[in-house]
């Protein structure tokens, strides 16, 4: 039994646009049955043979792209970081690119860490090129107080790229750092974090003189004992590789591995393994020293992307290996990511809370410099620092503004909630309840906390 | 096992071959900007294409630039 159908009022019908078929269907039903007439909605016979193509978006097949939709066990903290990148204008490679070589190589805490970050502080340009002579980078541009913050990756083999995004992240956040814990002042815009910390230039400059990195006559005369125990210690698996015959990639991954040491080496050198002519490193003009009040230390830059890099890593032995090496920076840098690392901890933006320039005369910078720089705001612990400028953002403050009785008063009371009877999250961090790494941080910020207050205390 | 020893197989790699040739050709080694990989086949091949068309191998990586505007652009590598 035949079925009757009312073509017009089929699924779809109106956007048929083919008029031989539709002339072949009309001559079909001609004479057959119904009125043998159908509504196209327009004459196929006015219809030139090759009618124009309508484009039809929604039905064009797409180059499929990574977005932030959750991968197969993916973290919500790895969703999050993706959503975030997403946000950004991706240029140069399909979107998510970037997102991806993050969340490969990155520990838990550092995608942790990379959450909170980007809420306050998101990425707006991600450009990737596929130029080779052209070194990937960290740039921002800022203007009237408002920055934009951009990250230009070379393509490349993905552990790589993985490496060096991580790397150009720690500038980004070693910017930002800055912005966010020293706004307001009269400082330098070129100033980073590293350049602005004094523990870590101080932590720095002692393991340059533990290692005896001071400068020799020459820069590649410069640490030769450390640089080349480094490569003893650390390329020689390549020597393996090269009569086992192995293939290529494993070569490169032994050297890649060692990089960031040497490149750390490198900066404290100014460029001592550069010079040696392998490749590595950043090379002795990058590290020339062009007045760093003004312009910043890239010796300092470097050296804080590189742990970043390492103490992100998914890879647990590369923060070991840095440990091992660069104890005193390592374990500045520890202490600092105790605050920013912390989970609870939230990041301010800083383009809402931009700085105004001022406009301040010889002598009031003078005076603003001897309150900045007095011995008392020196010696802050790291965790008191980030409480004393929370303390004085809500007076409406800069915190160097409090006089040293007050700064010592607020610092009993930031003690009391290690110890005191108001039951603070620091008090069973500190019990142990949250576990031991944890209260090995908090007993090492209760010690740094008592000592202060002892030091600056007049009874 | 020892530096020297060491030394031998990182002096063989592409980018120490190029960065040598490099010298030998200009008197001084080529100038990457920002930071590079031990041994880099990749960029070694770029410094040989510079040699071979006589131009040193120089990349300009400013870090800091201050426009006219008053905005400014800041680069770390």
């Amino acid at each position: 039994m035949r079925k009757c159908i009312t073509l017009e009022d089929q699924p779809g019908f109106q956007n048929i646009h083919a008029p031989v078929l539709q002339q072949a269907i009309d001559r079909g039903l001609s004479g057959h049955s119904g009125t043998g007439k159908v509504d196209w909605g327009y004459d196929p016979l006015e219809v030139d043979k090759n009618p124009p193509r309508i484009p039809d978006e929604s039905n064009k097949p797409r180059r499929k792209r990574k977005d932030f939709a959750r991968g197969k066990d993916e973290s919500w903290r790895a969703n999050r970081v993706r959503r975030q990148f997403f946000e950004a204008v991706e240029v140069g490679n399909p979107k998510g690119i970037f997102a991806q070589s993050i969340i490969n190589g990155i520990s838990d805490k550092g995608l942790d860490f990379i959450g909170r970050f980007l809420d306050a502080n998101p990425l707006n340009t991600i450009t990737w090129h596929g130029d080779k002579s052209k070194p990937s980078h960290f740039s921002v541009s800022g203007v009237g107080g408002k920055f934009t913050f951009n990250i230009t990756m070379q393509r490349g083999r993905s552990k790589l790229v993985s490496t060096t995004a991580r790397h150009e992240f720690g500038h980004f956040v070693d910017y930002v750092l800055g912005l966010m814990s020293y706004k307001g002042d009269t400082r330098s815009q070129a100033l980073f974090f590293s350049d602005l910390f004094p523990a870590f230039g101080e932590a720095f400059q002692k393991e340059i003189t533990r290692l005896g990195l001071e400068p020799k006559k020459t820069v590649k005369g410069t640490g030769k004992e450390f640089l080349d125990r480094i490569v003893e210690e650390l390329v020689a698996p390549a020597s393996k590789v090269t009569r086992q015959g192995l293939v290529k990639g494993d070569l490169n991954d032994i050297l890649d591995d060692a990089s960031g040491i040497l490149d750390i080496a490198d900066a404290m050198t100014g460029g001592a393994w550069v010079s040696r002519g392998f490749g590595g490193g950043h090379g002795i003009k990058y590290y020339k020293l062009n007045n760093p009040k003004k312009f910043g230390n890239s010796r300092l830059h470097e050296t804080f992307a590189n742990l970043f890099e390492s103490w992100s890593s998914k890879d647990k032995r590369s923060w070991k290996r840095m440990k091992r090496y660069f104890p005193e920076l390592t374990k500045v840098f520890d202490e600092m990511m105790s605050v920013y690392g912390d989970p609870t901890t939230i990041f301010n933006s800083v383009n809402a809370n931009a700085p105004t320039p001022t406009t301040t005369t010889a002598p009031d910078n003078l005076r603003l410099n001897r309150l900045q720089n007095r011995p008392i705001i020196k010696d802050l612990p790291f965790v008191f620092m980030k409480h004393l400028k929370d303390v004085a953002s809500d007076d409406r403050i800069e915190s160097w503004e409090y006089t040293d009785d007050e700064i010592v008063s607020e610092a009993r009371y930031f003690k009391s909630k290690y110890d005191g009877n108001i039951g603070f999250e620091e008090q069973e961090d500190l019990a142990g309840l949250n576990g031991k790494e944890i209260q090995k941080t908090r007993r090492r910020e209760y010690n740094q906390i008592k000592r202060f207050i002892g030091k600056w205390s007049k009874n | 096992m020892k530096y020297k020893e060491i030394e031998k197989i990182l002096s063989n790699t592409p980018l120490a071959v190029a960065i040598r040739l490099h010298e030998d050709t200009f008197g001084y080694p080529p100038e990457f900007g920002g930071k590079t990989r031990i041994g880099d086949p990749i960029l070694a091949e770029e410094v040989h294409k510079s040699i071979a068309k006589g131009e040193p191998f120089i990349v300009d990586a400013p870090q800091f630039i201050e426009h006219e505007d008053g905005s400014f652009t800041l680069t770390a590598y």
